[in-house]
């Protein structure tokens, strides 16, 4: 039985693709629980239907069988305009950003709210002080071509925030940038999580991510869940053979050491542990 | 009359215009009628059909099997057919919707048509190129299949959709130099009757002239909107 601070609860939920007459099964009989508040990742290879599960939450993707319950509402259930009305709630970042280039960075972030029907006065306000949160507000009238892969993401965060959702869907969001600008965008990431209590899922296929902003973290392989834990968990005594290679990956990252003193600060109960890791990296 | 026209201009050596000049203007004229009326209703049903032939391809917002492969195929029959036989061919047709198969207007209701036909194909295919991500972002926010299409999509592939309408005004100006087949008139019509038939190349060449130029104009401007709309 969920608590009711469940705010994400998959049962069961599957996703089949028809192409042509071959049948493939992207998620298989995922069951999990995403708590109110905290920052849950999901990790796999590409293929593994990451992409697709966390495409279900927003209903971008329909489930085949099995149930998703998101925010106390069936989302398999819903019409149009509940759906529409639940969209509302839950913001989504995309890995290659998905800006309209057509638009200004203001009118990217205001596009939601003239969705929500918020008046031009309020949009205003809205548009003004998320620019600001995100540190674009010089970039107001710019066009996305012109901004950089860091900017962009920026920016699309503030758009998918504009409507105070209480969820955050994370695409591999940080896939196409450069390591330091990786950094900034998770930090970003953890402001909206600490400062809004917004929930964020996000999908990455990049263990440091993960570990990096992460409470939980589920691992997939071949449309499975394999293994889930807190990060530390994962982290530190990965069973799964998939999740040691990710754990692996990770510590031989250029990163590795912020990722380590992180879980430090937020584990202090796992410090052997973790400094025994952070000897066995650097070969102490 | 023609004969006394013949006999003077080779017998001066030299082009009547004081003659030509108002049968020019009136082509002109005819020409500017006709490529505006094929393009002003021409592009906007062709606009339509390209939104439904995008929209109803598989794993788009209004996916439909059907609808597409009906519009895919008619499309397919129409278009290859050459204009100068479609303009003959759909004769019976054009009597019932113009009333007439012959003039300026029977030669509008077949341009029509392959307008339609060919923008739709643009449509198509500058939407195609669109980042569907931009339709997964849209759509995430709650944005109807509707909105998406119209204030997402459309301004998204604005740009190559200028360049697209350019060069389907070349096209219908391709056309309309073929109505005097059906007494339409034009500047193709003058260039064949008072060119050609009075072998008297100059009348020709200033027909192609003024065309050149009005094509040039378009697509300079089709040009210039396309790159501000850019942004890059």
């Amino acid at each position: 039985m969920a608590n009711e601070e469940t705010i994400i609860q998959f049962r069961g939920a599957t996703k089949v693709y028809k192409l042509r007459k071959k049948e493939v099964l992207a998620v298989d009989k995922l069951t999990l629980d995403v708590e109110k508040g905290e920052v849950f990742g999901i990790i796999g290879y590409s293929g593994a239907g990451k992409s697709t599960a966390i495409r279900m939450i927003n209903q971008l993707e329909a489930l085949t069988s099995g149930k998703l319950t998101v925010l106390g509402q069936d989302v398999g259930r819903l019409n149009e305009s509940q759906l529409k009305a639940l969209r509302a709630e839950i913001g989504m970042v995309f890995q290659l950003f998905n800006l309209f280039n057509a638009k200004t960075i203001a009118k990217n972030i205001e596009f939601p709210l003239k969705l929500a029907k918020w008046t031009p006065e309020k949009r205003k306000a809205r548009v003004a002080e998320l620019l600001d949160f995100v540190g674009m507000s010089d970039k107001a009238n710019v066009y996305p071509p012109e901004l950089s892969g860091g900017q962009k993401q920026r920016v699309g965060i503030a758009r998918a925030l504009a409507t105070n959702p209480k969820i955050l869907l994370a695409d591999e969001v940080t896939s196409a940038l450069d390591p330091e600008t990786t950094i900034d965008v998770l930090n970003l990431l953890k402001k909206v999580n600490k400062e809004f209590g917004v929930t964020i899922v996000m999908i990455t296929h990049a263990m440091n991510v993960a570990s990096y902003i992460c409470d939980k973290i589920a691992v997939m392989d071949d449309a499975k869940l394999v293994e889930f834990g807190t990060a530390a968990e994962i982290f530190t005594a990965p069973k799964h053979p998939t999740t040691v290679r990710f754990v692996k990956t990770a510590t031989e990252s250029d990163v590795s050491d912020k990722i380590l003193s992180e879980l430090v600060v937020r584990h202090p109960d796992l410090a052997p542990e973790i400094d025994d890791l952070f000897k066995e990296v650097h070969n102490v | 009359m023609f004969e006394h026209i013949i006999i003077e201009s080779t017998a001066t050596g030299s082009t009547n215009w004081e003659y030509l000049t108002p049968l020019l203007n009136r082509a002109v004229f005819e020409t500017l009628y006709m490529v505006a009326m094929t393009i002003g209703i021409g592009g906007v049903i062709g606009l339509l059909l390209g939104l439904v032939l995008y929209s109803t391809r598989p794993s788009n917002l209004f996916q439909n099997t059907v609808v597409y492969r009906v519009l895919d195929f008619v499309v397919n029959v129409i278009r290859p057919i050459p204009f100068i036989i479609f303009l003959t061919a759909i004769r019976p047709l054009t009597i019932s919707v113009i009333g007439t198969s012959i003039g300026t207007d029977a030669a509008v209701f077949p341009m029509v048509i392959i307008c339609s036909v060919a923008t739709s194909r643009i449509v198509e295919q500058n939407l195609v190129g669109t980042d569907p991500g931009i339709i997964e972002a849209a759509r995430s926010m709650g944005c109807s299949r509707m909105r998406t299409l119209f204030t997402v999509l459309i301004p998204e592939a604005l740009s190559p959709l200028i360049l697209g309408y350019a060069f389907l005004f070349v096209a219908v100006t391709d056309m309309s130099a073929m109505a005097g087949m059906i007494a339409g008139g034009g500047l193709g019509d003058f260039a064949i009757s008072y060119g050609y038939r009075q072998m008297d190349d100059v009348v020709t060449w200033v027909a192609i002239a003024i065309i050149i130029v009005f094509v040039q104009l378009v697509q300079q401007l089709a040009n210039f909107f396309a790159k501000r709309l850019l942004h890059k």
